[in-house]
Formats: structure tokens, sequence, C-alpha cells
């Protein structure tokens, strides 16, 4: 902390703050939380609340009349609430619930009441309200609020009095843009073409990376400063304790904020720094009016101080707060990055299969969530969802079916209509020809905001509006999500790669939801992940694979670990003496090596002198059959095993065997792997996951990850920190101390 | 059926192959070790019977199982498992030489053993490898034919080559008076 007080006095940020008058305990306190109220409800600005229909979506761009002045500047507040909420069922949990379904194209805005609009400016589309016309142009928000988000309207004016606005619903509005040729459509949707992606980037090829930086939640227990600290156990920067890496060339930068367990009247304080020497140099900071479900733009960071490597430190202000609130911060960022060396990318696979009993009336069908992975490169998202809907006849006939796709009911990626046929049940075979690119980046960086996943939400009905009695849904092995995933947010320089690499985060990975067999209400579905992570020459594992895999049981609150994996790893070099270890990830982050209980081992020693001696009595096949494969094998199970075997030349395949005997409380196994044909290579290698086969579960994803070359770079040594994670922060000097047998 | 309860080794047999076919829904846990223990111990009965099983074996089988089923719950114990497949043999020996003496009776365990040998390698090799396969699957977790499918080619060929060994020890013994 005392760094941090250091950093006070240099930057003198926080000189205000250290003046602020503090609150003292007691009658007093009180008395001074009352007048604050009155004050803040007698400041509090009338505000007219609209529920607009748009022909314009709003995703970061937000409507601002020119020439209005309140506390938000020119900017409208926009406030999604859902267009309609139906009952659907989400798969992999197979649970029935209302499922909301928001619109790009619907919301509440939120006008000053006394604003007077110049009707001389320039504008790009007209509000039409009961109250009066007014221009509206977009562009990013004066005052940092992006949207926030409710369930319904009464909660969106409860919000809004919360920050200290005095809202009244004045009804319908209509944001007509004056050129409509350039609005998107669903048809626009349908006719789009499946990006064909090149098989790999070019060098020097640029892209948008989208990545997130995650704080931990922290509890409101006083007034003041109270700082969000980021998640981990190191900071950016040497003087300044809790503060978030953002690195190099991030050009734009949003805050999700979530608000759970009362109420707080505060503002979120963003500080920016710039590193330099392991050390933060204060950049500026923004202030924001904290909300709950609000997403908040900050537009200190972008692509002009971006060209430094940047920090930032978040604190809240807290000026009074009810019941034991707890605030929760992520955030979004999107980073210009360039391919130069053919090993920076990997790829992130999302599937599912098996066949899921619904037999219910379902306007809403959930596949998901599955992880926003950190390092999404912009414009490689592809989806080839198929699946096999099977619906009760309606009067013995079978209506045309409409489906409409949306990723997170909110941004669509287009309607298709499908014709059933009639096989004593009717039998829709749906599939989605592409995903909608610009949907995809707005939900992908909506959900980093607030550390949220990515999932399809199909909207069905059938074409005459009736909604349709499911009976089945069969989701065939393909790709639910896929894309490019830069390794790290670690940008690489002309004959340069920073220290950092030398030790990459999850470079590619693999998540699997499964229903094995067609689940009953309260059965299990199985979710799986397989991560590749590649290591740098010098390092003794070349690339470490992670594997879990679990069943659960929603409605008996159960899971049942993984029992069996099998990862088939392919490269264009010989998988000889290609050598496995593994160890289990324990629930606190510990690795526990995977090896066969002490006195299994020495039943093992004691066997071969046995085995010798039934040898030598004639027995040499097997020992004696059944007798010596059955205490033979059911030794060999007991315990837990990782093993490396090659298939072919080029193929070895990893195989974990949970024992019979142990019981280790843990999903997820890390198996580093050491590749001696990798030694001396200077281009990268590709490695190939061919196939995986979790508890039996099998997928070809054929998923690629890219190892570094031994030779021919330079290496620059920055703060070793990382921000982007899987299950906890991993920072870069992790090491993979496993114990080899 | 009474036929068959009457014959001790075709009785035994059918128990083992049943027994096996548990397998199929077996759970895998410490579970796993009673599937052990019980295999070895009806296998065990059903080659004592064909050398001449008395009642006091199935005693003694069965303390030479348990230690497979208790392991679990005592760690050391599964050094038994590496000593079971030697003390079965002793057994076996001791119980054929009550019949037929010493050496005859260690040359009929270990002829009917290799002749069992000889047709499961036999049989191997006209199935085109699928019982090596069998073999090598190990205990596994989702793979369970495997283990039926040896039990029952392994009491098939013991039972043949124990009643040929019989013959042959018959026919010898008759030679020899």
């Amino acid at each position: 902390m005392s760094h941090l007080f250091d950093e006070r006095k240099k930057s003198c940020v926080f000189s205000g703050y250290m003046a602020s008058p503090k609150l003292r305990a007691g009658p007093l306190a009180a008395a001074l939380v009352v007048l604050a109220l009155f004050v803040v409800l007698a400041a509090a600005q009338r505000v007219y609340v609209y529920e607009v229909e748009s022909d314009v979506e709003i995703a970061e761009d937000v409507p601002h009349v020119p020439d209005i002045s309140w506390r938000f500047g020119e900017q409208l507040l926009v406030v999604w609430v859902p267009r309609d909420v139906a009952p659907g069922i989400i798969l992999f949990t197979n649970e029935t619930t209302p499922i909301p379904l928001y619109d790009r194209t619907y919301f509440l805005l939120v006008v000053p009441a006394d604003a007077q609009p110049s009707h001389r400016a320039k504008a790009e589309a007209f509000l039409k309200t009961p109250d009066g016309t007014y221009p509206v142009v977009f562009r990013k928000p004066d005052a940092g609020i992006l949207y926030t988000t409710a369930h319904s309207i009464e909660e969106a004016l409860t919000t809004l009095k919360q920050i200290g606005l005095q809202p009244e619903y004045r009804g319908k509005a209509e944001l007509k843009r004056i050129d409509t040729g350039k609005g998107d459509t669903d048809a626009g949707r349908e006719t789009a073409a499946t990006p064909t992606l090149p098989r790999w980037p070019t060098t020097n090829s640029t892209f948008d990376v989208y990545g997130g930086l995650y704080f931990r939640e922290t509890a409101i227990t006083k007034t003041g400063l109270v700082i969000i600290p980021v998640h981990g156990t190191r900071s950016a920067c040497i003087n300044l304790p809790y503060a978030a890496y953002v690195g190099y060339d991030a050009k734009s930068f949003t805050l999700g904020t979530s608000i759970r367990g009362g109420a707080v009247d505060a503002d979120l304080i963003v500080y920016v720094y710039k590193i330099s020497g392991g050390y933060c140099t204060y950049l500026g900071s923004q202030r924001f009016r904290l909300a709950n479900r609000t997403r908040y733009w900050v537009s200190l960071i972008n692509p002009t101080t971006g060209v430094d490597q940047l920090a930032v430190f978040l604190m809240l202000d807290v000026r009074s707060f009810s019941g034991q609130p707890r605030v929760g911060v992520n955030a979004s960022l999107i980073y210009a990055r360039t391919y130069r060396y053919g090993f920076e990318v990997g790829e992130f696979a999302a599937r599912v299969a098996g066949g899921f009993g619904v037999r219910r009336e379902v306007r809403r069908v959930v596949i998901g969530p599955y992880v926003a992975y950190d390092g999404y490169v912009a414009q490689t998202a592809t989806s080839s969802l198929t699946l096999t809907l099977a619906t009760e006849p309606v009067n013995g006939v079978c209506k045309d079916l409409q489906v409409r796709f949306t990723i997170n009911s909110r941004s669509p990626s287009g309607t298709y209509t499908y014709r059933g046929r009639h096989l004593g049940l009717c039998i829709y075979d749906v599939y989605l020809p592409n995903i909608w690119e610009p949907s995809f980046q707005v939900e992908y960086f909506h959900a980093k905001a607030f550390g949220g996943g990515l999932a399809w939400v199909l909207d069905v009905e059938y074409t005459d509006g009736s909604t349709p009695y499911v009976r089945s849904i069969f989701l065939r092995s393909a790709d639910v999500f896929r894309y490019w995933r830069w390794a790290e947010q670690w940008k690489t320089s002309p004959g340069v790669i920073e220290g950092s690499w030398l030790f990459p985060f999850l470079s590619s990975a693999f998540e699997l939801y499964a229903a094995p067999t067609e689940p009953i209400p309260a059965s299990g579905v199985y979710h799986g992940l397989v991560t590749v992570r590649t290591n740098t020459a010098g390092q003794m594992f070349r690339a470490i694979l992670s594997i879990s895999g679990r069943y659960t049981y929603p409605g008996l609150d159960r899971a049942v670990y993984m029992k069996k994996a099998e990862v088939d790893i392919a490269m264009p070099l010989s998988v000889q003496r290609l050598y496995a270890v593994g160890a289990y990830l324990m629930p606190d982050y510990q690795l526990s090596s995977i090896a066969p209980p002490g006195w299994v081992r020495e039943a093992f020693d004691v066997k071969r002198v046995v085995d010798f001696i039934l040898m030598l009595a004639g027995v040499v096949w097997r020992v004696s059959g059944l007798l010596g494969f059955a205490t033979g094998e059911g030794l060999k199970s007991a315990g837990d095993s990782v093993t490396a075997q090659a298939q072919d030349y080029y193929t070895a395949r990893i195989t974990y065997r949970r024992g019979w005997y142990t019981n280790v409380a843990s999903d997820t196994i890390i198996v580093p792997l050491i590749i001696p044909s990798l030694s001396g290579r200077d281009t990268p290698t590709e490695l190939e996951i061919t196939r995986i086969c979790l508890d039996g579960i099998c997928s070809t994803p054929g998923l690629k990850a890219y190892v570094q070359p031994g030779t021919g770079y330079w290496s620059l040594v920055v703060v070793p920190v990382k921000n982007w994670m899987f299950r906890g922060q991993v920072d870069s000097i992790i090491a993979y101390e496993i114990s080899m047998r | 059926m009474r036929g068959l309860m009457r014959d001790q080794t075709a009785f035994f047999f059918l128990l083992v192959v049943v027994f096996s076919l548990l397998w199929f829904v077996w759970p895998w846990s410490w579970l796993v070790g009673v599937f052990i223990a019980g295999l070895v111990f009806l296998w065990s009965l059903f080659f004592a019977s064909c050398v001449g099983l008395r009642r006091g074996f199935v005693v003694v089988f069965g303390l030479v199982a348990a230690p497979l089923a208790l392991a679990p719950l005592a760690e050391p114990l599964f050094l038994w498992y590496a000593v079971a497949p030697l003390a079965v043999f002793v057994v076996l020996v001791y119980a054929a030489s009550r019949v037929y003496g010493l050496l005859w009776g260690f040359l009929f365990v270990v002829g009917s053993l290799w002749l069992h040998v000889i047709i499961l390698a036999a049989v191997d090799m006209l199935s085109g490898g699928l019982l090596s396969q069998a073999f090598n699957m190990g205990f596994d977790v989702y793979v369970r034919w495997n283990v039926p499918l040896i039990a029952f080619m392994d009491v098939s060929s013991l039972y043949i080559s124990c009643r040929a060994i019989k013959l042959i020890s018959a026919y010898v013994k008759k030679r020899r008076s």
C-alpha cells in the first residue's frame, strides 16, 4: 500500500480525495447521510424516458442531441429492456425458464426534460417523441455511459433514480436514420456469405484483437475511497499495487459493472497510467456515476495513448450505501496487433453434441454459454451450428418453422424458415449458414465487459406466430463458435519478442458441451475443455495440455469428474520419444502429481518377481489367462495414469485414466509434454489436435497451435504480468514443476 | 440343468461367464476390487473343480480372493494383487497333488494351463488378433466388452484343456498299470 500512497504524492491525482471530508460514526453520520440524500434528491434532474423503436442498431456509438447541455453532455442515455419474454429452455441445464429477447433496435432513451435541441444542427437521424422531434448524431458517449440494462421498464426507472435522475415515462418514440440505406437488416445477414478464412494469416497482416481485464468483486463496507483490485497477485507496476496491465496498442477500453446485495451511490474512478521501466506514471483519470449492469467507455485509452504500455487502476468514491453491496467490474479491450512471426495466433473451437429431450412448448432455445476466450481476432468467427428439431404435428400437419438466430439473446445473425418432414413427428433440419460477424464482435465485447460468455439463443416459432411443442433437439457435432485467438496481449515488434512470450499463456482451446444420452429432468450434461499452451525453446516442456471434464447434474447439485481422456496431437515431425507427465490441478490451483499410490507401485515391483516365478513354471502367456489378466489389470488400473503413445510417425495419443481406487477431487489435469523433435527448429511448428475423446465423447476438432522456433529473435524484458485468464489469474513466470518418473 | 449341477466344472464355468457379464454395469469405483476378487474366486473354483474340488478349498480360495476386495480399505493389501496368482497356482497344485500326487498334480495344473494358453493363442490367430486386442485393452472405464470375452474364452479353453489333460493322464495311468 505504501507504493500507492507514494503514487498519490507523485501524481497528486488523489489529493482532492485525501482532503475530502470523512464521515464520523454515530448520529452525526446518519444525519449527514439523510442530508446528502435530500440534497441529491433535490438536485435530481427531471428526464423523459421514451420507449424507442429504431431503424439504427445501437452498439458502441450512442445517440447524442447536438447543442443540448446537461450532466451527460449532449448524450442521451440508452437503457436496454427486453422486447419480449417467452418460455425457453437452456439445453445444458435442461432448465425451462422465461428468456428475454433484447433487440439492438428497441431500447429506452433518456432525454433531459428541458432539452432545447438546435434544429440547425447536422443530424444523422431524428428522434420523434410525443414531446417533439430531436436531431440525433451517433458517436462514442460524451459522459462515458454506453448503456445500461434492465429487466423491465419499471426496473429501468428505478436504476435512473439511483443515479440521481427524476425519470418520467412518456410513451413510445421513433428513431429514424436519415439515410436508411446504411441500416443492417436480417435480409442482409441471410445473404452474407460465410467468411472463408485463409488457412492461416500472412506475415505482417494486422488485426483487431479483443481481450479482457478482471477485477476482484469488492464488498462496500465504508464510504469514501475503495480500491477495486485487479485479479491475481501481481500489479502491473512496482509503485502501484492492484493496477491492471493493459499493455501496448490498446485502441478501445470499456468497463462493465454489477452491483449485488444492496445499493450503492458512488462514482467509479478510472486512473490510467503509462508503464516505463516497471513504474507507473500518471496519464489521467475519468469519473463515472456507478450504476448496475452498466457499461462505460474510457476515452483516455485510445490509439494515441495506446502507443505506450498502459495500466489502469480502479477506485470507487462511495457517497452512501445500503445493504451489503458487492461491486463487480470487468473490462473489455480492443488491441491492434501485427502478425509477424507465425506463432502468435491459436484457435478456439466450441462444440456441442448429443440429444436433448425437451417435451414442452418453447419459444427460445439456449445453446451455451461458452467461454468468451480472450484474444478473439476480429473477422475470424465462424459457426456451423446444425441441429434437428422434432416437434409435435399440429392437426396432423407440419407447419413451417421460423428460426431467428441471436447471440446472447441480443444481436441477430439471421432469420430462416424451415420446412418440416412428417415422420410421425415433424422433423426440422436447422442449419445456420453463417455467423453475422458484426453481431459477434458486439456481443463478444459486451460479454468481456461483464465477465460473461457467449451463447446462441434461437427464437423458434411457426410462421403463423404460434409456439411449437418441441419433443427433442439433436445437435450434430459441429462448431458452435470458432475463431482465431491471439495468444497474448503482448505485442511483437520487428526483430524483437517481449520476454513474456517465453511463457505464452493459453494459445488454443476446445470447449465441449454434450448430452451423451437423451436426458430426463435432473440428468447429466457433460462439459469439457482442452487447451494447448506452447512454450518457447529452452523450456523442458514445449507444449502443455490441460484437460478438464465433468458431468453435472443440475437437478441433483452433483458433479462427476472426468474418468478418461484421449487427445491426439499431430505435428509435421516425428513423435518418437515424446514424453508426457501429468498432474491434477487442484481447486486451490496447486498441482498434484499423477502417479500410482505408494503400495500399488510396490505391488508392481513384487509382481515382476512373481511373474518371473510363474514364467518358470511354464505359464508364459499373460501368466495364466484370466487370473493374471484380472489381477494384473486390476492393479494397473487402480491408480491414475497419463501416458503418451505414438499412433504413427506424426501422431501421438495422450491418454489419461482415472484409477478405480483413487478419487482425487479435481476435474482438470495438466499434461506438460517433452517433444525432442522440436529442438533446433528455426521456423514455427504447427501442432494439431486431431482428435479429442473426453469420457468417450469424441470430436475431431482440427485445432491448431503453433510452437515458437528455437532461434533467431531478440528478447525484450518486460514486467512479468499476465491478465488474460481462465480459472484464475496466471502470471508469466509460472513454472511447470512436475516431477518426472 | 440337473446334469449341469452334477457337473461341477460346467456349473462354475457358467458362474464365471455370468459373473463376468456383470462387468458391463459394474461401477468404476472401489467396487472394482470386489469384482476382481469375485472373478478370481470363481475362476479358482472352476479350475479346482476340474481337478477335483473338496469343500475345504472353497474357504481357502475365499481367503485367497478376499484381500483383493479389501485392498481399497487397507492399501498394503494391493501387494496381494501381485502375489494372488502365485497363491492360487500353489493351492491348485496342492489340490491336484491330493488327487494325483505331487509331481503329477503339478504337471496336471501346468499342463492344463499350457494347453489352454495354446488354445487361446490359436483362437487369437484365427480371429485376427481379437483376443490380443481384448487383453491389451485392459480394464477400461468405458470399453467393457473385453472382460466377458476374455472370461468366456479363458474358461472355455481351460475346460477343454483340463478335460484333455485328464484323458491323457487316465490314458498314461492305464498304460502304466
